[in-house]
């Protein structure tokens, strides 16, 4: 048991944890003579007390062990919110619980959390009036900002949105939301499709726009739904125009692909106020996340989707993302082609040169076109190009290419078309669904989470890898990895925070391998809905490292991967991997986040989107009802 | 969100989010009494709502895709016209799994005098409330002759596997919930209750609809639309309405919260619609093929939820942009036994099917998934149904032998069966249908003038079998029954498929422009 195991080895610690010793005795003062019997001599005088010894150092006695949720077999509880009952946090054994704090669609006085909003701030509505409330939140940041707790919700529709709501916190610390509203992005053109996030260590909300859409579509498009892609039409709703009705012209008057692709960051002022900034110097992709490493400079960002970059910016100026230089990752594999557990040495090149948010902005206003940067020709059948143009692998959409660079557009590939110009470059665009980023600054390693391992990713994939490079050559895994990157000073680019190499840390285990089939048997309950062992953890999504545990929190995001989607922590020291959550049927667990501290109590934040649904008195209910909820698990005590 | 396909097993309550937990047992959001510990069923076929008609060849440019795949009406989202030239399917879909319909099994061996007998047999034992018995107004009633608030109508069947010359001769019933069968003051009225049928008809079909005179003063709605509260002849259809002048349901349901029950918005029903079909075998007596007493299939489905115009428009586009990003990934399909599948358009379906020996039991989950595809993902349907937006009359079609109902007319005002047997070169998806073929299509695949026309006045000319085909037809599919192999495909078939076994992601299909509806 858990308790007995850990409680031995407190009282252990405890004794060598004491206090400082005394200082030792001064030595004896000489006998004197010996004399007649008389007068007894003086005592000698007392030696002087030793200094203090100097204290022992505390018990570093950071534990942190959660009690295993068991993968959920019975019908009944693959439809719940499953949650570790109890951690071990040091000395305290804490009761946990998963706990809702909104739910999209939830109304907070005239404000509904989800709602989507124009760019006058109305809500955008259909035809038969109805408004657009997205049931997708995504990542939310809590933030303490003069003396009021925040969380920042993303919601990842098109158009996008974000909710700033007011949090209060119970003496017991159970946050319930107060208040909401949206937050304005009229000034950067509207926001599209945010995924995860981060909190930046000056303490704002570092937000995403994912999958955006190709500029060379847009540019020869002859419908609507080519102008913005035919997914993300209601985005020209931002700008009250109607994708039913509106003409070509006034769509590609109102919606410039190069207006998306972004980090995107929220600040918030004492009071409330927010204002966002679409840092264009990061350079434009199917964003996941920007992580800012502890110098306030460095920066990581992954991709999602399929034949991606792996981007790092410079800030010029230490918490300031608004100008500085990028860089895209070049796979350099160590391991054998072929094989699972991948390493690699990592190499950096340089896209366009130092760039600021301004100058690049400029290039979009002016109306700067596909066409203006990149002149095309078309890629033979084998992958070859004309001469005088180079073959690229990049996206699922707009796959492989022939590009030449046109004269002059450094600045605009690298920072409008960065992951095209990263390939062009040499660098890596072969990365599949790269998402979590976490850092453990003690150890000095950067974890990335990939959740599946496949497409460009192994060794001359026929269609990913057509035209490319091959630089990734790992073995297919339907299940996904983690991998673990070196990260230290790097003389020529300037920091002290460049990865350098990377090795897989946990890999998913795929029991569908074509070449290894190994299916559950019949009978099993987790026959055919569980591509991947459930004893092991599968198309990993966020990351979260908590300091000074040395636990790693993985959310995942699967689909017949897994059938209840799962988060574990992994303990870096021990390679124990406990689950401590599984999600409904369905359901995905996103934002999964730590926050080691909010006013004495830390919390994983968790998110659920598309829930099975809710005990429902009136038979009125849609198994398939979507509506996402935040949340958290916890609180726990303060834990920094 | 990436989807597969999941399911669920036999229900206990669902849980709401974010109660207590108790102390060592992994907590749970909420403490509601456990299921038993069923294991999850047995599914073969994980693409079983990918139906077999996807796997039709299409080579030469046949077009039986486009019944279901076009370019689609709001506030059906899908628009996925541009299926019917360039294939869309997930990888694992790509190979065929129905098998029967691959190679139709071998007719079940059975006389005529046995055959008939069988299926002169009635096996209905009430497994919906709905009793089969409309009177001829529709009024479905009760052994004691009370109405069941369950009403018949009659549609011109969507060509294909609903014709009876390819298997089956099927009904349709609608009813709305309690509140709409009620007068403001509570009583039930089935005047009012006509008069709210009238006015999601002319939601659903987009028409002015006309009803016996009615009070609007009384009503508190003005009907007809002319701005006052008169006398009115017919519910008029305006979209989009003003804003304030939305139309409303009458009586008692006047008072609902349009917010959770919804509002008679053009192509949308109110939560809590269902629908109920019976799919029967085909009798012959007299030489005429009557719709059989002997039930295949009851199929029932219940609007569980209204969602809005927003709402579909949001679920069609997470759908479309998951599909544009990884076109290999399955379908999510959610649901239980007893509420049954959810179709992602608010929808639940449920099916009860005939054992070995023809009593009538319920579809297993691979099974009902089946009608997950048709009624949940294609842009054809209104509000993920077929026939109530085709309806012609309150009345039972089968019960009139088929006879008196017209061809319906496309937009550009062919006539939709010539065009159809024109796309599909036949009288059925799979090419089987010898008999229309033979009838209805020359040397060069086109339907006479004369032909046209005979079947344009009166659609049993073409949709009827004979009465050896009919036959024909009962044997093939007892076949199945005997078997109970429907998860590999019901579709009763005389004749060699023109089906693939293998289709390619992203290849065109051979059609070269997608046909319009």
């Amino acid at each position: 048991m858990i308790r007995q195991t850990i409680a031995s080895a407190l009282l252990a610690t405890m004794a060598l944890a004491c206090a400082g010793e005394d200082g030792k005795d001064g030595s004896n003062g000489t006998d004197g003579t010996d004399g007649a019997d008389g007068t007894n001599g003086q005592n000698g005088t007392n030696g002087q007390n030793g200094s203090n010894g100097s204290n022992g150092t505390d018990a570093t006695l950071k534990v942190l062990s959660f009690s295993p949720v068991t993968a959920p077999v019975t019908d009944a509880d693959k439809r719940r919110v499953l949650v570790s009952s109890e951690a071990l946090v040091n000395n305290s054994l804490v009761g946990l619980q998963y706990t809702t704090v909104a739910r999209s669609g939830d109304t907070f006085g005239t404000a509904v959390f989800g709602r989507i909003v124009d760019n006058t701030g109305m809500p955008v509505r259909q035809q038969d009036g109805s408004e657009f409330v997205s049931p997708s939140n995504d990542f939310s940041s809590i933030l303490d900002v003069g003396n009021q707790l925040y969380e920042i919700t993303q919601f990842e529709t098109q158009p996008g949105a974000m909710y700033i709501s007011q949090l209060t916190q119970s003496a017991t610390g159970v946050l319930s939301m107060t208040s909401t509203r949206p937050v304005d992005f009229s000034s950067v053109n509207g926001l599209w499709n945010p995924c995860a996030s981060s909190v930046t260590p000056w303490s704002t909300h570092l937000g995403s726009e994912e999958y955006p859409q190709d500029a060379r579509q847009t540019e020869t498009a002859t419908t609507v739904a080519q102008v913005t892609g035919s997914s993300n039409v209601n985005m020209l709703r931002y700008f009250r125009l109607d994708p039913a009705t509106v003409t070509v012209a006034a769509a590609k008057a109102a919606f410039k692909p190069y207006h998306y692709g972004y980090p995107v960051e929220v600040s918030v002022a004492s009071g409330g106020a927010t204002s966002v900034k679409k840092h264009y110097a990061m350079g434009r992709g199917a964003i996941e996340l920007a992580y800012v490493m502890p110098d306030r400079k460095t920066v990581y960002i992954t991709s999602d989707g399929t034949n991606n970059a792996f981007t790092m910016f410079i800030a010029k100026t230490a918490g300031d993302l608004s100008e500085g230089r990028l860089y895209a990752a070049r796979w350099f594999q160590t391991s054998p082609a072929g094989a699972p557990n991948g390493s690699a040495d990592l190499y950096w090149i340089e896209l366009g040169g130092n760039a600021k948010n301004a100058d690049v902005k400029a290039l979009v206003d002016g109306g700067i076109t596909f066409s203006q940067i990149f002149d095309t020709a078309t890629m033979a059948p084998d992958g070859t190009c004309p001469a005088g143009f180079k073959g690229v692998n990049t996206d699922s959409v707009t796959r492989a290419e022939c590009l030449s660079l046109k004269t002059g557009m450094e600045l605009a590939a690298s920072r409008l078309e960065t992951r095209r110009y990263a390939a062009y470059l040499g660098a890596t665009t072969e990365f599949r669904k790269m998402e979590g980023i976490t850092y453990d600054a003690a150890g000095h390693r950067l974890y990335v989470a990939f959740s599946e391992v496949n497409n460009g990713m192994v060794n001359g994939h026929a269609t990913r890898d057509l035209g490319g490079p091959n630089h990734i050559r790992l073995a297919e895994n339907g299940c996904g990895a983690v991998y673990e990157l070196t990260i230290g000073k790097d003389v020529v680019i300037g920091t002290d925070y460049v990865a350098s190499d990377t090795k897989a840390l946990l890999e998913g285990i795929w029991l569908q391998d074509p070449a290894n089939m190994n299916p559950y048997p019949a009978g099993s309950p987790y026959a055919g809905k569980n591509e991947c062992a459930v004893s092991a953890m599968a198309a990993p999504d966020n990351l979260s490292f908590v300091p000074g545990y040395r636990t790693l929190l993985i959310g995942e995001d699967a689909g017949s991967e897994h059938q209840n989607d799962a988060v574990w922590a992994y303990d870096l020291e021990t390679g124990r991997l406990d689950r401590i959550m599984t999600t409904p049927y369905g359901a995905e667990s996103t934002g999964v986040y730590f926050y080691s501290n909010i006013r004495g109590r830390a919390y994983i934040k968790a998110n659920v989107q598309h829930p099975f649904g809710e005990t429902d008195q009136t038979m009125m209910m849609d198994p398939t009802e979507l509506r996402s909820y935040t949340g958290y698990i916890g609180p726990l005590p303060a834990m920094n | 969100m990436r989807p597969g396909l999941l399911f669920v097993g036999l229900a206990a309550a669902l849980v709401a989010i974010g109660l207590r937990a108790s102390q060592r047992e992994p907590a749970t959001a909420s403490a509601p009494a456990a299921a038993g510990r069923v294991a999850a069923p047995a599914i073969d076929n994980l693409a079983a709502y990918i139906p077999p008609q996807c796997y039709a060849k299409t080579t030469g440019g046949r077009n039986p895709c486009a019944t279901c795949h076009r370019d689609s009406v709001a506030p059906n989202f899908i628009d996925d016209g541009d299926v019917q030239t360039e294939l869309s399917i997930p990888r694992y879909a790509a190979t065929n799994r129905w098998t029967n319909v691959m190679t139709p099994p071998a007719p079940a061996a059975i006389g005529d005098a046995e055959l008939l007998s069988y299926v002169r047999e009635g096996n209905y034992r009430g497994e919906t409330d709905c009793a089969f018995a409309a009177d001829r107004d529709g009024w479905d009633r009760d052994g004691r002759g009370e109405v069941t608030w369950w009403r018949a109508y009659a549609s011109p069947p969507t060509p294909g596997m609903f014709w009876p010359t390819n298997g089956s001769a099927g009904d349709a019933f609608i009813r709305l919930p309690d509140a709409y069968r009620r007068d403001a003051q509570g009583r039930p009225s089935l005047a009012i209750y006509a008069l709210n049928l009238a006015i999601l008809e002319a939601a659903v079909k987009r028409t002015d609809v006309a009803i016996p005179p009615a009070d609007e003063r009384t009503l508190g709605a003005d009907l007809d639309g002319d701005g006052a509260l008169g006398t009115a002849t017919r519910v008029a259809f305006r979209w989009p309405p003003a804003p304030g002048r939305e139309p409303r349901y009458v009586g008692a349901a006047a008072a609902l919260d349009t917010r959770v029950w919804g509002w008679p918005a053009a192509g949308l029903f109110p939560a809590g619609t269902e629908i109920v079909h019976s799919l029967r075998y085909l009798d012959v007596i007299d030489g005429q093929v009557w719709p059989a007493a002997r039930m295949k299939e009851v199929r029932y489905m219940r609007k569980a939820r209204w969602m809005s115009y927003a709402d579909l428009d949001v679920a069609a586009k997470h759908e479309q942009g998951e599909k544009e990003r990884d076109p290999d990934v399955l379908r999510h399909i959610l649901g239980d036994s007893e509420k049954g599948l959810g179709t992602g358009g608010g929808w639940t379906v449920r099916g009860w099917i005939e054992d070995e020996r023809g009593v009538l039991r319920p579809q297993t989950l691979e099974e009902t998934a089946y009608c997950i595809g048709c009624h949940g993902g294609v842009g054809a349907t209104t509000d993920g149904t077929f026939s109530f937006a085709r309806k012609v009359g309150w009345f039972a079609w089968g019960a009139r032998g088929f006879r008196g109902i017209t061809e319906p007319v496309r937009d550009d005002g062919r006539g939709e069966y010539r065009v159809w047997l024109e796309s599909v070169r036949g009288g059925d998806d799979y090419g089987t249908n010898a008999e229309v073929a033979a009838r209805f299509l020359d040397d060069r695949g086109r339907v006479p003038d004369g032909l046209a026309e005979a079947f344009a006045k009166d659609i049993s000319v073409l949709v009827v079998p004979t009465p050896e085909r009919a036959l024909a037809l009962d044997r093939a599919y007892l076949a199945i029954v005997r078997a109970q192999s429907f998860a590999r495909g019901r579709d009763a078939l005389l004749g060699a498929p023109l089906i693939e076994s293998q289709l390619v992601q992203g290849a065109p299909t051979g059609i070269q422009t997608a046909l319009a509806p």
